[in-house]
């Protein structure tokens, strides 16, 4: 369990984290989104005890991150936005620098180092230069150095920022086979939809301010209190949109092209069926029916632009 | 302590990244053994001339502080300030690495450096101090000692500026204006000012005791034998000044980090 209790942060006049509490448990991956300046990397560095809050505090798995950072530092796992390696070491050599940093003994390194590149697919690269490796190659290998010591806590700064798209695919599969290994991750970025479909919660922060905080399906609802059902029927458009506008829980429906109904719809998923079933009985002959998905960057924008709250 | 200082430090790496900046890697390897090798040719060759010219042991002792006052500050100026230029050192610091491992492991790199020097000069003292009876190896023995220990305080100073610098550029730029000013600029500006007012010999007394520190004060006393239990008095105070730089690095590392968090000094 992570629990971070009214996590403040300023610098000056600056308010960077402005009174942050979240909780996350094991197998969470929780992408922290928000714009440049938001306040991430400070949240972060937080964490990873490499700042003191102004105020506030975090606990990880009950041990504190003010009073025992020593603990906590074991018990992570930080990759900066930022690579920091060192180039003039091969990979392996990098590992075990870190495992025996992490008070790793020797017999036990190379099975991990054996193990944690396997995992982040390097093990062919093993005895390369790290000056050698590509960008995304280093990126993983700066996710493999943060794994030697198996910590519960994975804090991800902008890990897919500057990736080409291969790279930030395998990189994304990593980080949803971390979540699947029972770990906390916390990866952020200023691109909602570069972590929407691999992590389970979502947290969005502007200007230091947590704005919305859950899983990915209750902000959507938060942002959208009506979701918008896309009906297509065979025939008889004018006779559905009479049933549906006397219809429980529709706000309104439209008709657009091809005989689909686009129904602004408030209620819940039950509601939803019983809709189904009375048009169905009422003698319209349903093609399609189902949910639209909603543009993760336009619930971006609304929450970010103050569409909410 | 000894393990966690010295054979089971991870910081020990160094040693291992210094060989390779000096010999290269990869594609520079060539030229770095290259450069090795014409080092030992140029060095085999002095041995030749100090053998038939009888070359005094004294010649190569002046010319070996020198070089570590020149060389040492080069191998450590980014062992800190570099770490923070390429944004290594925050990954440091989150593991639980000490910061007396941290200072351990980037001054034995300093110390290396330091032996190799030594052994060449060794070398050619011993074939000089050989070709002018009466044979005296412990004299080379002493005075390696001597010029070693006055290095380390070269290696210990380089590396607290480079916990305070934020480049390692200004680092080495410190090392090296500090070195210029105690080394030269204040003995010339105690003949030109200080001298005149004591008309005569008593002067040099003086400077003696000012600057028994400096160097090459100590080591004329040193081949003088005039020094104070062969010279075991100003090792004394090197090897303190050095424990002095490298306590006060480990208390500036451990500063970063505790003005950022407060449990988390180490
Ligand atoms: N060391 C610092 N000193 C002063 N201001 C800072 C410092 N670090 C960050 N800030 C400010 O805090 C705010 C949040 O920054 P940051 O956490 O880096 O945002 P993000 O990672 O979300 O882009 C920014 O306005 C930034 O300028
Ligand atoms: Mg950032």
């Amino acid at each position: 369990m992570l629990e971070v209790q009214n996590l403040h942060k300023t610098f000056g006049d600056l308010t960077a984290v402005n009174n942050l509490s979240f909780s996350l448990k094991p197998g969470d991956v929780f992408g922290f989104i928000g714009p440049n300046g938001a306040g991430k990397t400070t949240t972060i560095r937080m964490l990873a005890t490499l700042l003191e809050p102004t105020a506030g505090n975090a606990r990880l798995n009950g041990v504190d991150i003010l009073s025992d950072p020593m603990e906590v530092r074991r018990r992570i796992g930080y990759m900066p936005d930022f690579f920091g390696l060192y180039d003039d070491t091969k990979v392996w050599e990098y590992l075990d620098f870190f495992a025996a940093a992490y008070q790793i003994g020797k017999k036990q390194r190379p099975e991990i180092i054996d193990s944690v590149l396997e995992l982040t697919d390097l093990t062919t690269k093993r005895e390369s230069f790290v000056q050698t490796l590509s960008r995304g190659m280093q990126q993983r290998l700066c996710l493999a150095r943060c794994l030697v010591h198996d910590p519960t806590l994975l804090l991800l700064d902008e890990p897919a920022s500057g990736l080409d798209p291969r790279a930030r695919a395998e990189l994304k599969e990593l980080i949803a086979e971390l979540g699947r290994m029972n770990k906390i991750v916390i990866v952020s970025s200023h691109i909602l939809p570069e972590l929407a479909d691999f992590c389970n919660t979502i947290g969005i922060i502007e200007r230091g301010a947590l704005l919305a905080f859950g899983p990915v399906k209750d902000i959507m609802k938060q942002v959208q209190p009506t979701r918008v059902i896309r009906i297509r029927v065979l025939d008889g458009v004018a006779r559905a949109l009479e049933l549906l506008q006397a219809a429980e829980h529709v706000k309104s429906a439209e008709p657009g092209e091809d005989n689909v109904i686009r129904v602004q719809f408030t209620g819940e998923v039950e509601h939803q069926a019983d809709l189904l079933e009375k048009m169905v009985r009422d003698g319209v002959r349903v093609v399609d029916f189902r949910e639209e998905e909603i543009d993760l960057e336009d619930v971006f924008l609304r929450i970010t632009t103050g569409a909410v709250h | 302590m000894w393990r966690s200082l010295v054979t089971g430090n991870p910081m020990l790496i160094e040693l291992k990244r210094m060989g390779r900046r000096m010999l290269g890697s990869g594609g520079l390897r060539p030229l770095g053994i290259v450069v090795s090798v014409l080092i030992l040719a140029l060095w085999v060759f002095i041995l030749g001339l100090a053998r038939a010219y009888e070359l005094e042991p004294e010649m190569f002792a002046w010319f070996e502080l020198f070089l570590f006052c020149l060389l040492i500050p080069p191998f450590l100026y980014t062992s800190i300030a570099g770490e923070k230029e390429r944004k290594s050192w925050d990954i440091l610091l989150v593991t639980p690495v000490s910061s007396a491992q941290i200072v351990a492991g980037k001054f034995f790199m300093g110390v290396a450096a330091i032996m190799v020097i030594s052994v060449l000069f060794s070398g050619l003292m011993l074939v000089g101090e050989a070709s002018l009876p009466p044979y005296d190896p412990w004299r080379v023995v002493r005075f390696q000692v001597f010029a070693g220990s006055f290095a380390l305080v070269v290696a210990a100073f380089t590396l607290l500026a480079s916990s305070w610098a934020k480049r390692s550029v200004a680092a080495l730029a410190t090392v090296y204006t500090a070195l210029f000013v105690s080394l030269a600029v204040l003995p010339v500006v105690f003949w030109t000012i200080v001298d005149p007012l004591y008309h005569g010999y008593e002067s040099s007394e003086v400077y003696e005791t000012v600057f028994f520190l400096h160097p090459f004060v100590a080591f004329d006393k040193l081949a003088g034998r005039e020094s104070t239990y062969g010279g075991l008095f100003e090792i004394a105070w090197y090897v303190g000044l050095t424990a002095f730089f490298l306590l006060w690095t480990r208390h500036r590392i451990r500063g970063s980090v505790r003005r950022k968090f407060p449990g988390a000094a180490r």
